[in-house]
């Protein structure tokens, strides 16, 4: 299994389940690093709130992308990559382009139509299958199919990050509140799309922990957060009554993540039954 | 003598050169950009892959032409960067394939790798178009071919190469629609023009460190959008889908109005035109694909705006409008800002009649309307509106401001009318209304005795506190209520209201709610100095 860094797979699952993970990178000033290797989230927040500069992100190279698929059709692995949506980055097409040069037959290259845990998740279920033992084929299949039930949302402190960034998508219908409100986003269709505004970031939290429930029964779930552990544990601690026997994790935003939507940032990543 | 083999040292020195002259040209090919979106600097990207492809190959000192082909197509294809870096890199790998295992190559050899450069290049894109870099690089292969055919001289290989792109190049605005209303060349056409140019000098010797710009400019994009004659639409989107036919979808947009601009691929096409119809042109759009970044600017709107006439109205341009009843100009646009297609002047002496409200129903830009009375002397007409209107309309039934706003914040991008109406009535009671006002005459209520001019204030439409001056009565309100940690109080000061009594009220709701969010505002209502909101 590939996935790119905006996964937000934590290291030790990363290393457990046998993941590949191709890194963006974040452009600082003159300095680049790549995502979650050479900057972890905690520091990049760190710094955006000194630095006035904005950073900026890049997709892995196809280069990036063909070293990885090289190495792992080498140790005689076929590749499924499962890769952030297309309609935000170009990541996808980078590893696409990739697996057409190094092993069209080998290698499948799935749009997730996600960012953060909602990725993770498609990534960790094909990991369960690969090891397994299913084919690359049974695997790309059960990831496919599990595109649609994957979700996130969440809210952020503005929406400058994203509109500087271009990634705003349809939820620019937000933009221009004379009132102080907290925007409501999701990644719907693969794009960054509204779902509402709150007055506050209590109000927020309220709202999103409603659209979770509204949206019913869920096999796997993470609270996503950009620095903001103190509110992502409230939150873990108000949902996890409601799903008895699921494991609860975090999902930390990483650099590239982090850029577009700016510190603060806290929402669900789930898969929906 | 003429130079007529060519190894992996003559490649080193032709990227050299090529770097060179990228470097001197690339504002010019940065500025060919015909839409100015932020990570579409086409020179820098080029120029950055191309630094790879010659940082793979610094240290590298072999004689070897495929060795070193190989080493600078992998550096080009790691520092990809943009559409143009990428089909750059792929261009090197074709050329590096064509060159494998082959120490050197003769003119035919050269011109051989140049061609499957551009073979490869036009692989690498999923639905290639003519008037691009791939056309470019085809026919500065074509012409090296040609040339190689009649002469053993490397020199004069590359000269046909670059001479075959500038040509080709010149060509491009004939063959894109974009870039000829744009009136510009290829950006990433011409910066391979540039690299082959960069070669070329090269190899007749000149010194890299001298080169110089040369004086003749490619025309700098001009302003698409033309002045308009009369009345329409600047109109804005963009059509995301798999597969998209792009040039089908241009033939359509041209036909349907002016300075038309579609640009994209299969995955995502942007549209620019201006058009009388708008809901037209997105019908036909949102038929194609889906739409993102809707955009559409009335051209004449502040023209019919003084008028008076309300404009020419956009129908049924999204699923579903809110219209609500604002008392004031900073109350309309602080109610536009959170999504309100149509604010109806109105308060509580100057309520709105039904046909006020209709119209504004009957205009807003949906056949389907939420609307919101903000006001409770409001609401009965707002209920005669439904069966009055053609369009589907639900009355939220907001008693005051603060309502209103309480509604538009529970409003779900995601769900439809009813489903939006039952949220947002909902909501409504998640607020509590606070209005100061004054006195018109003496009265008796609440077990409060109020004289004629006593500054009131109203607690969810009930007076429950009298007294001298704003500040105090908020002060008393506030202290009938408890305001909980996290809350917010909003403040919408009035038309009439002085600049250090709204400081005032400030402190006093600062100081009675610690705890809580105070957000000032200028409401610029009649009547009532002061209305806040408490949520």
């Amino acid at each position: 299994m590939v996935t790119d860094s905006t996964a937000d797979i934590p290291k030790d699952v990363q290393q457990a389940l046998d993941i590949t993970v191709v890194p963006l990178n974040v452009h600082i000033g003159e300095e680049v690093f790549r995502d979650r290797v050479d900057l972890s989230g905690d520091e990049f927040f760190r710094r955006l709130g000194q630095s006035a500069a904005l950073p900026k992100t890049s997709q892995p190279s196809v280069g990036a992308f063909e070293e990885t698929y090289r190495g792992l059709l080498a140790q005689g692995h076929d590749v499924v990559a499962v890769l952030l949506s297309a309609r935000v980055s170009g990541t996808y097409n980078a590893g696409l382009t990739a697996a057409q040069a190094v092993a069209p037959d080998r290698i499948e290259v799935i749009d997730s139509q996600m960012a953060s845990m909602a990725l993770g998740f498609l990534v960790l279920e094909g990991a369960r299958l690969a090891r397994a033992g299913k084919s690359r084929r049974e695997v790309a299949d059960h990831v496919r199919a599990l595109v649609p039930k994957a979700r996130v949302i969440a809210a952020i402190d503005t929406l400058t990050y994203l509109q500087r960034g271009g990634r705003i998508g349809k939820a620019q219908a937000l933009l221009g509140s004379l009132l102080n409100v907290k925007p409501l986003i999701t990644l719907k269709d693969g794009e960054v799309q509204p779902l509402g505004r709150a007055r506050s970031r209590a109000q927020a939290l309220d709202r999103l922990v409603q659209l979770l429930e509204r949206d019913g029964a869920i096999t796997h779930l993470a609270i996503l957060h950009g620095g903001a552990r103190a509110d992502a544990e409230r939150l873990r601690e108000r949902v996890a009554p409601h799903y008895p026997g699921l494991d609860i994790s975090f999902a930390e935003t990483g650099p590239v993540l982090g850029t577009h939507t700016g510190p603060g940032v806290i929402g669900f990543t789930y898969l929906v039954k | 003598m003429p130079i007529t083999r060519c190894d992996g040292h003559l490649l080193k020195e032709a990227l050299l050169g090529a770097v060179a002259w990228l470097t001197v040209n690339r504002e010019e090919v940065d500025s060919l950009n015909v839409f100015p979106v932020p990570d579409g600097d086409t020179g820098t990207n080029m120029l950055l892959t191309l630094q790879s492809a010659v940082e793979a190959i610094r240290d590298l000192d072999d004689p070897d032409l495929s060795l070193t082909a190989k080493r600078a197509a992998h550096g080009a294809l790691m520092g990809a960067r943009g559409n143009s870096g990428v089909i750059l890199s792929q261009v090197f790998r074709g050329f590096a394939t064509a060159v494998a295992d082959q120490p050197a190559v003769d003119a035919r050899g050269l011109a051989a790798a140049f061609s499957n450069g551009a073979t490869v290049a036009y692989r690498a894109v999923i639905k290639p178009t003519e008037g691009t870099m791939l056309t470019v690089a085809r026919e500065a292969a074509k012409a090296a071919t040609d040339r190689a055919a009649q002469s053993d001289d490397l020199t004069e290989t590359v000269r046909a190469a670059a001479e075959g792109a500038s040509a080709a190049v010149e060509r491009t605005p004939t063959q894109l629609k974009i870039l000829q209303d744009a009136g510009v060349v290829d950006a990433g056409g011409f910066g391979l023009q540039v690299i082959l140019e960069g070669f070329l000098k090269r190899m007749r010797g000149e010194d890299l460190e001298r080169l110089e710009k040369p004086v003749t400019h490619h025309a700098l994009p001009r302003t698409v959008a033309s002045p308009e004659e009369g009345w329409g639409y600047c109109t804005e989107f963009i059509i995301n889908g798999d597969d998209l036919p792009v040039e089908q979808v241009r033939q359509e947009i041209v036909r349907r109005g002016q300075s038309a601009l579609v640009v994209g691929d299969e995955t995502a096409i942007k549209v620019h035109v201006h058009t009388h119809e708008p809901a037209a042109v997105i019908g036909y759009a949102s038929g194609v694909g889906t739409l993102s970044r809707l955009k559409v600017d009335d051209m004449s709107a502040q023209h019919h705006r003084l008028q008076g006439d309300g404009g020419k109205r956009l129908n049924d341009l999204k699923p579903l409008a809110v219209v609500a009843v604002a008392s004031g100009e900073g109350i309309r646009r602080i109610l536009e800002s959170l999504g309100v297609d149509g604010g109806v002047p109105g308060g509580q002496t100057m309520n709105p009649s039904t046909q006020d409200l209709l119209a504004a129903v009957e205009a807003a830009p949906a056949p389907e309307v939420l609307l919101l009375p903000n006001n409770a002397n409001v609401i009965l007409t707002a209920q005669q509106v439904p069966a009055l209107s053609r369009k589907r309309v639900r009355v939220v039934p907001s008693r005051s401001l603060p309502q209103g706003i309480a509604a538009l914040l529970a409003f779900d991008f995601g769900a439809g009318l009813e489903a939006n109406g039952a949220a947002m009535a909902a909501a409504l009671d998640q607020v509590r209304t606070i209005e100061v006002t004054r006195a018109i005459r003496k009265s008796e209520v609440n077990g409060l005795t109020i004289a004629e001019g006593d500054v009131i204030g109203l607690l969810d439409d009930q007076i429950v506190a009298a007294g001298r001056s704003a500040p105090e009565v908020v002060e008393r309100v506030l202290s009938t209520m408890s305001v909980e940690d996290g809350q917010t109080v909003t403040i919408y000061a009035g038309a009439d209201a002085p600049e250090e009594e709204r400081q005032a009220v400030v402190a006093v709701v600062e100081r009675r709610c610690p705890a809580a969010t105070v957000e000032l505002q200028s409401g610029g209502q009649a009547l009532y100095p002061y209305i806040l909101a408490v949520e």
